[in-house]
């Protein structure tokens, strides 16, 4: 086909809409200027009325479910928090963290930076819909098949068939799986929580468990939280810690941290 | 170590601790920077191109400087300045909210990356191209192929690298064919079958091919995997979002596309009470 036989560009008949809309935060004008916000809130409840009376973890809640959680579920939804509040000094994302700290990068870029490295964020996703489609099958059969399929590779940590669980440097993470036993204990613990710690104690001696995304994902589905919301939800979980580690670093030396000398250091050339 | 646990092998990791394996390159101090084999700062600062030095980077292999030309031409097809375009649009509200020309770009090129339009969607388009020419081999129809593309059956194909949103027609794949000929750079089947492809829909459903097909294509016929081409399109949109950036950071702050409270439509529930 010629250049002049392709069609020209032209605009689509879409009908885009005229306002932005949203189900899940109000901003009433101020008489005065309406550009500012006199009342805020949040799916109906004033944000100020909220402040006085429920924790944080209730508004989070509120945000994305938009109800308020029973206290069992606003207690399981702290637990995981707190369970998930750090990945630790030798994630991938504390160390862009703290890389960012010890480089005087600028301190409103730790986070983001941080989170950009988070490690396997995107697999929550999967994770809930992974669980979802098996919560109904015995978790020991379902290992069993998955395993016969192909356990995962001993140094990858994600396994492919099962997202949400996997290796930690080729074990099963022995303190996931202590949370996660912990919150299934609860009374309002759900479905998927139990079904994954019964399908993690059939592949434990295989040395996989749980992994920290899977855990996230497993209590986000018992509280209702769709798929789609679990990678940015895992981020947020994490953030606190991500960005704790890079504070540390921010005011030390760039001797702080030890740097790989070239003994170390294999070039492995490959120049066609 | 739980007690429902046995030892772990870990020699994997261990041999690897403290130790880094660079298939890309290094600093030797007093000596060279080396990458992918050649001296950096000896050998290809003033040789190559920022371009060229970024398709080696990419993909691991020197690419002829022909083909790094397109590549740029690509680039450029791909930054346009207006703020209207989602990653652009971003870099102007980085810009109008006071943020810096890295952490406004970076998140441009952040929002590039999903699955309607900006690199990743050159992995599908890729994909489907590989496929389809495997498929033709075998004697499959384009018409064949078209009906396979239509979600249950119904409507019009949806193939990434064809139709785009807002606009039908592209007129970037003009832009890069006349590139491509003035380099006198070869189309392979890859890019032969796209536009076959295209010809078909065009006749058949009035929607033609857009850039991510053509890229797709192009690169195929000239040896990049579907994810060198991801790679080496990562920062395709960052000019455009930094213009945008740089366009609003001169202005008053706030001031891009402002919005009253009633400009967002509220649909949520009517005022209620906390409970207790």
């Amino acid at each position: 086909m010629s250049d002049q036989e392709r069609p020209r560009e032209a605009m689509r008949a879409a009908q885009f809409a005229e306002k932005a809309t949203t189900r899940l935060w109000h901003e009433v004008p101020s008489r005065e200027n309406p550009y500012v916000a006199e009342t805020l809130r949040c799916h109906g409840y004033d944000l100020l009325e909220l402040m006085a009376r429920r924790s944080l973890t209730d508004v989070v809640f509120l945000l994305y479910r938009g109800e308020l959680p029973t206290a069992g579920q606003s207690r399981l939804l702290e637990r995981l928090a707190i369970a998930l509040i750090n990945p630790g000094p030798r994630s991938p994302a504390s160390r862009a963290a703290i890389a960012c700290g010890v480089g005087r990068t600028d301190p409103a870029h730790i986070l983001p930076a941080g989170l950009m490295t988070l490690e396997h964020a995107h697999e929550a996703e999967p994770a809930i819909r992974f669980l979802r489609r098996h919560i109904r099958l015995r978790a020991d059969s379902v290992a069993a098949n998955l395993l016969e399929s192909g356990p995962p590779a001993p140094h990858q940590p994600l396994w492919p068939a099962a997202p949400g669980f996997g290796r930690n440097h080729g074990s099963a993470d022995p303190w996931l799986a202590r949370a996660a036993d912990d919150m299934a204990a609860l009374p309002e613990s759900g479905d998927c929580l139990r079904w994954g710690c019964a399908f993690v104690r059939v592949l434990e001696t295989q040395g996989i468990g749980w992994l920290p995304h899977g855990l996230a994902a497993a209590v986000l589905a018992d509280l209702g939280f769709p798929p789609r919301s679990a990678p940015g939800l895992y981020q947020w979980l994490r953030a606190p810690g991500i960005l704790a580690h890079g504070l540390e670093y921010a005011n030390k030396a760039i001797t702080a941290l030890p740097y790989v000398d070239d003994a170390h250091y294999d070039i492995q050339t490959d120049c066609d | 170590m739980t007690s429902r646990q046995t030892a772990t092998d870990t020699r994997y990791w261990d041999r690897l601790r403290g130790h880094i394996q660079s298939g890309a390159g290094g600093w030797r101090v007093g000596e060279a920077v080396y990458s992918h084999g050649y001296s950096l700062l000896g050998e290809l600062v003033g040789e190559l191109s920022w371009v060229e030095l970024f398709a080696l980077y990419a993909t691991g292999r020197r690419q002829p400087r022909p083909l790094c030309r397109w590549l740029e031409a690509f680039f450029l097809c791909m930054s346009w300045p207006d703020p209207r375009i989602w990653c652009n649009q971003i870099g102007a509200l980085g810009g109008s909210a006071g943020n810096g020309p890295v952490a406004a770009t970076c998140a441009g090129i952040l929002a590039s990356d999903g699955v309607m339009y900006g690199p990743r969607t050159l992995i599908d388009a890729t994909q489907f191209l590989r496929q389809a020419l495997q498929a033709r081999r075998s004697g499959t129809s384009i018409d064949a192929l078209l009906e396979q593309a239509r979600p249950g059956g119904k409507g019009k194909p949806r193939i990434v690298g064809f139709a785009r949103p807002l606009a039908s027609g592209d007129a970037r794949v003009e832009a890069l064919e006349r590139v491509r000929r003035e380099l006198a750079l070869s189309r392979g089947e890859h890019l032969q079958l796209a536009f076959d492809v295209e010809a078909r829909l065009l006749e058949r459903y009035a929607e033609g091919m857009n850039v991510a097909g053509y890229v797709a294509g192009f690169l195929s016929d000239h040896g990049f995997a579907p994810q060198e081409i991801y790679r080496v399109s990562a920062l395709c949109v960052a000019a455009g979002v930094l213009a945008c950036q740089r366009d609003q950071e001169a202005r008053p702050s706030g001031s891009f596309l402002p919005l009253r409270c009633d400009d967002v439509h509220y649909t949520g529930t009517a005022p209620r009470e906390v409970p207790v």
